[in-house]
């Protein structure tokens, strides 16, 4: 029982860090990475674009709430650890593999934007690929969102980002109530 | 080998870092095995809740337009064509636009508010103004105003489902060669457009 109760005292030691920290166990003389979409403590969010007065297909984009997401690596030590890419991307779930439904109806993922902002990376973090604005393709995995290196070994070292959804509004649609998921998906290669 | 309680309590706490978690995960990776990919995931959902809506523009938004026709004397029972003046594009020319997003078939109707343009006393026929359409066929505006005005006429009655139309309307004018008294003559057209 000592791995199991060290194990925890390691958990309580990352307590005290900001944003991860209490998604991240250490096991072993590993490497973790972390992965922080929305709020903690397995609650999965939901994005919500609801029009109000404004017409229907104008254009004028309609949007939601701030998502924030982070990825983040804990470099146990050694300088191949510290050389280890962490990558996010996001896909559509297979239920919504084409894009938000309602029923037999369809508005394609394309039609989903994103801004970004409150963008922080730890100290020791080198950035390879920063959070940016972007949209949803058609189909398939989004290009990599966000990467990073520990810059050292032994480092733990994080980027987190405000995710700004939008809703495009490009098109009349048929009234109905239309979701899908998105599988965010962190990577260390 | 023979599990040992150490090796027991790796396993469990190996065991319950790699169990998914909705929202947030954590996974390891061996720092020397360079060739492995670990990977978590997290899943974000999205709703999109889009009203039932209507529209329907004809000319400028938000005021009622004036489409005038001022012939000349020289012009007077002569049937020339008048072009108008006045409407959102000029020249007597208004947008049209018609949007709808439920499930029934729609409809596009207009109907005169007055039997006939009059000047309170006198009266002109409807009919002698012509209305040209370009853009959508589907909401193209009947060659000519009717006379009658007690029952809307129909424009367009196959707007079904989700559309989104937009057209032009230029009014135009003709005495067809009749002798009008000479007066100001006014009426109004009412659209309307509908959606079950």
């Amino acid at each position: 029982m000592r791995l199991l109760s060290a194990g925890f005292a390691v958990i309580a030691a990352l307590a005290s860090q900001p944003a991860l920290a209490q998604t991240l166990a250490l096991v072993g003389a590993g490497n973790q990475i972390g992965l922080l979409v929305g709020s903690t403590g397995g609650t999965v969010d939901t994005v919500n674009f609801n029009f109000s007065s404004q017409p229907v297909g104008t254009a004028v984009p309609q949007s939601g709430a701030a998502i924030p997401i982070e990825i983040a690596l804990f470099s146990k030590g050694g300088a191949a650890s510290a050389a280890r890419v962490v990558s996010l991307t996001a896909s559509p779930a297979v239920a919504s593999a084409s894009g938000l439904t309602s029923g037999a109806n369809v508005v394609p993922w394309t039609e989903i934007s994103w801004t970004v902002a409150s963008i922080v990376s730890s100290v020791g973090t080198t950035t390879v690929i920063g959070p940016a604005a972007g949209s949803f393709p058609a189909t398939g995995p989004t290009t990599t969102l966000i990467s990073l290196q520990c810059t050292t070994p032994s480092t733990y070292c994080y980027v987190h980002a405000d995710y700004t959804f939008s809703y495009k509004n490009t098109n009349v649609v048929p009234a109905g109530t239309y979701t899908g998921v998105i599988v965010y998906t962190v990577s260390m290669l | 080998m023979k599990p040992t309680a150490r090796s027991i309590a790796a396993a469990l706490v190996l065991a319950l870092c790699a169990l998914p978690t909705p929202g947030w995960g954590f996974s390891t990776v061996s720092a020397t095995n360079v060739g492995n990919v670990a990977t978590l995931t997290a899943n974000l959902n999205f709703s999109l809740v889009v009203p039932r809506f209507l529209l329907l523009r004809v000319g400028s938004i938000g005021v009622i337009d004036s489409i005038s026709f001022n012939p000349t004397a020289a012009q007077v029972g002569t049937g020339a064509v008048i072009a108008g003046t006045g409407g959102d594009l000029g020249g007597g020319a208004v947008t049209v636009l018609a949007q709808g997003n439920s499930t029934g078939t729609g409809s596009l109707v207009y109907q005169t508010t007055t039997a006939a343009l009059t000047d309170g006393t006198q009266t002109i026929a409807w009919s002698t103004i012509q209305v040209a359409s370009a853009g959508s066929a589907t909401i193209a505006h009947p060659a000519a105003l009717s006379n009658a005005s007690a029952t809307p006429v129909t424009i367009s009655s196959g707007l079904a489902g989700v559309f989104n139309l937009s057209a032009t309307w230029t009014y135009s004018w003709s005495d067809g060669g009749t002798v009008n008294p000479a007066s100001s003559y006014s009426g109004r057209v009412a659209y309307s457009l509908s959606q079950p």
